[in-house]
């Protein structure tokens, strides 16, 4: 009888995270748009959106590889890595467009790959295997940019930069296209490939079964290991993908500006893990979770919460949104 | 005595045991039979504590008790589920397992090593005890699991199918076992599928039925008949017609077994169901993985006259095998998803989904059910589904009935010789010799990754 009360509960509760995210960004729109006047507006939305679209890219990237049971804890600093790599291409070597979009694309790619060494081949655990590429990659752009940001007219070699934060590739970050930002048509577009993907292709739907059941997916004739270096690689991409964004929205090189985003992006997929009551990462889970936290974190600083505050408000979000996943995936126990 | 006074059980409107009366004496080996569903695992968790009756009470020699898990096993009571990997800390040595903590006043490692070395030795094992349990076979796993119960002096012992994971040899030694153990005073309940078994070791048997008492007695008095009756309450039917072997040949190869170090020579035609017999550790996986492409080794095999090299399960899948794997939730199962999604897992079409799982007589709640909620006999049914929906050649079922029950045998015996009715190959591995006589055209018997005796070709 006692196991039925709590059983009951149990669904209660994974019940208040199925409809509690939206009814959680219901709430936080109402009261921060109560407390402050500058909250509703236009700017501001597209301002929470710009900074959404960066944040849900590394979280699809997390997503991706919480689908095959893996965990990118590098996305952060492959973000970073692609930011100096965008505007190293532009300012330091005078670039166009398509390489300071290839070069960090590229980058992320093979931090993906580097990951997948780690993770299948050394066959190290993946928390921790890309935990140490996180570290590499953070040494690795340190050391490239001696720990100094890249901007328009820096100094080197007694002169200036040559090259610059061309228009076109602010305009990713910066731009829109009649009232819409062009980076929420990004996100849209990235989010809605990843969940048909995700959903309808054969490839896609290996995903998840791999997550499920190594031994098992094996035994079906899924190529198990390719499948996690998809996901690595994808994983990489997206952040590199974020990463372009975020170089494009500051207009500089920041050594490692993609950090903080780590957390967020985190909790961004496991708040998506609630979303849909499936105690699963899910694609569609992951962009809501990006956008209670993007709301969050603009409310709170509308508030003047400072944002090392702020990183205990997140903390705090991880910890609820893990919570509420492992209670639903105990249901399925 | 350990008795059940009147439980009823019910979970939210299911009863899942209706006014179930049961007794299990010292010294008594007791069986208990029912199919999936009938309420044994309600009972044995009632008697162990980890659920408490709806109405009725748990009796401990005449005296009425409120059971909780700990009270149960201070009380001498000891369970050995099947599912053994959840009752062992798999990354802790041999020694810690069977030793229970409760019985540990101060840790002498070398005091305890030796003592779980006597229990182990009198379930016929010797193992290294420091190395981690999760490196052994389920086979010995099990028997760690027995040699625990021993460790904590038990007085009851529940045993969920303790025996279908050994080779004859290691059963045989094992039914021994419990029958000195119930010499010796222990009460010891016995579940199990092989009625060789229970007519060899039980003292007296009950059945259970749609959660309901239906015989109690010795179960040698009963015909083969009245336990299929009593069982499933419907007459036995009329046993399987065997398909007939043609005489195009499917799959010719000869296998390397790494393990063994062997070789195997193996010919299949279409239309056939080959059986595969010998004991746990005879090579019988072994002779299935090599032929799925999971022995490492890459393998030459010569499919329906062309030449294939098969060194991964997806070049086997591609080349039309098929595999329903020994460990059924380990290796073909993805346990949290749906009905749906396991079935999916091969096919690309799901449309026949449903179709498929009723001709298997499939019994399932919805489509989008976890396979975790179903019983032992639909989990097997659901993995052999996922083959179905797409046209296989030669069907690999290794162990397909272990934990199964019999309706559900019945109906995977059926499959089978429609398959090679319909031309597939099926080759179809069993500890049980009854099994392979009922199924197989012919059956080759495996001895240390070596034919022992070719049946006729």
């Amino acid at each position: 009888m006692a196991q039925l009360v709590l059983k009951e509960r149990t669904k209660r509760l994974a019940g208040i995270g199925q409809y509690g995210t939206l009814f959680a960004i219901l709430a936080l729109i109402a009261v921060f748009g109560v407390t402050n006047d500058q909250f509703l507006t236009y700017a501001n939305f597209s301002d929470i959106i710009k900074s959404v679209s960066i944040v849900s890219l590394l979280a699809l990237g997390v997503t991706f590889s919480l689908i095959v049971g893996g965990f990118d804890l590098s996305v952060g600093s492959t973000a970073s890595l692609a930011t100096v790599g965008a505007a190293s291409s532009l300012v330091l070597h005078s670039q166009e467009l398509l390489v300071a979009l290839l070069v960090p694309i590229a980058l992320g790619v093979l931090v993906g790959l580097l990951n997948a060494l780690v993770t299948i081949k050394f066959r190290l655990p993946d928390l921790l295997a890309t935990l140490a590429i996180m570290y590499v990659i953070n040494g690795v752009q340190l050391t490239y940019t001696k720990g100094f940001s890249i901007y328009d007219n820096m100094p080197i070699d007694g002169g200036t930069a040559p090259g610059r934060f061309i228009p076109s590739f602010l305009f990713i970050g910066q731009g829109s296209i009649g009232p819409i930002p062009f980076v929420a048509i990004l996100m849209v577009l990235f989010f809605a490939g990843a969940h048909l993907f995700l959903t309808y292709s054969k490839t896609g739907r290996e995903f998840y079964y791999v997550g499920s059941n190594v031994e098992a997916a094996r035994r079906s004739g899924i190529r198990v290991n390719r499948i996690k270096l998809y996901a690595y690689v994808l994983s990489g991409l997206f952040a590199a993908i974020g990463g372009i964004i975020l170089a494009s929205r500051i207009g500089t090189g920041q050594v490692s500006a993609g950090a903080p985003l780590l957390m967020d992006a985190v909790a961004a997929a496991y708040i998506g893990y609630a979303v849909f009551g499936t105690g699963r990462p899910n694609v569609v889970g992951t962009l809501i979770g990006a956008v209670l936290i993007g709301i969050l974190l603009n409310g709170l600083t509308m508030w003047d919460v400072p944002y090392y505050a702020q990183d205990i408000v997140k903390g705090a979000i991880l910890i609820a949104a893990l919570g509420l996943s492992y209670v639903q995936k105990k249901q399925f126990a | 005595m350990l008795r059940l006074e009147r439980i009823t059980k019910r979970y939210g409107d299911v009863t899942v045991l209706d006014d179930v009366t049961f007794t299990l004496r010292r010294g008594e080996v007791h069986g208990l039979l029912g199919l999936n569903g009938a309420g044994k695992s309600t009972l044995i968790k009632l008697l162990n504590g980890t659920t408490t009756p709806t109405s009725g009470a748990v009796h401990v020699d005449d005296k009425a008790v409120v059971f909780t898990p700990a009270e149960a096993i201070r009380r001498g009571i000891i369970t050995v589920s099947q599912e053994v990997d959840d009752a062992l800390y798999l990354d802790l040595p041999v020694y810690e397992n069977v030793v229970p903590w409760q019985a540990v006043n101060r840790i002498r490692p070398r005091a305890l090593k030796q003592r779980a070395a006597d229990y182990l030795e009198r379930v016929g094992l010797n193992i290294d005890v420091t190395k981690p349990v999760g490196r052994y076979p389920l086979s010995v796993k099990q028997r760690i699991l027995i040699a625990r119960a021993l460790a904590s002096e038990a007085s009851f012992l529940l045993l969920d199918e303790p025996t279908a994971a050994l080779s004859t040899d290691d059963a045989a030694a094992l039914l021994e076992l419990l029958q000195t153990l119930a010499s010796e005073g222990v009460g010891i309940l016995l579940i199990t599928h092989r009625s060789d078994e229970l007519s060899r070791v039980t003292t007296t048997a009950t059945f259970l039925r749609d959660g309901r008492v239906v015989y109690e007695g010795p179960y040698q008095a009963l015909s083969d008949g009245r336990v299929h009756t009593l069982l499933s309450g419907t007459e036995l039917a009329h046993d399987l017609e065997k398909a007939t072997p043609t005489e195009t040949v499917q799959l010719e190869a000869t296998l390397t077994l790494p393990t063994f170090g062997t070789e195997l020579a193996f010919t299949a035609y279409k239309g056939e169901v080959i059986g595969i017999g010998g004991v746990t550790g005879s090579g019988k996986t072994e002779f299935i993985e090599a032929l799925f492409g999971l022995s490492g080794a890459p393998q030459t095999i010569a499919l329906d006259g062309k030449r294939v090299t098969i060194q991964t399960p997806r070049q086997a899948v591609r080349s039309g095998f098929a595999l329903v794997p020994e460990e059924r939730r380990k290796q073909g199962l993805f346990l949290d998803d749906s009905i749906e999604r396991n079935v999916l897992a091969i096919a690309r079409e799901g449309k026949a989904v449903t179709r498929v799982l009723s001709s298997l007589r499939v019994k399932y709640d919805r489509l989008n059910q976890p396979v975790r909620e179903l019983s032992g006999g639909n989990q097997q049914k659901i993995v052999l589904s996922k083959w179905l929906l797409e046209d296989r050649d030669v069907y690999l079922l290794d162990e397909p009935t272990k934990g199964v029950d019999v309706t559900a045998k019945r109906d995977i015996y059926e499959l089978v010789t429609r398959l090679a009715k319909d031309g597939k190959t099926v080759v179809f591995t069993s500890s049980e010799p009854q099994e392979l006589e009922r199924v197989a055209n012919r059956t080759l018997w495996l001895d240390r990754g070596r034919w022992q005796q070719k049946g006729e070709v």
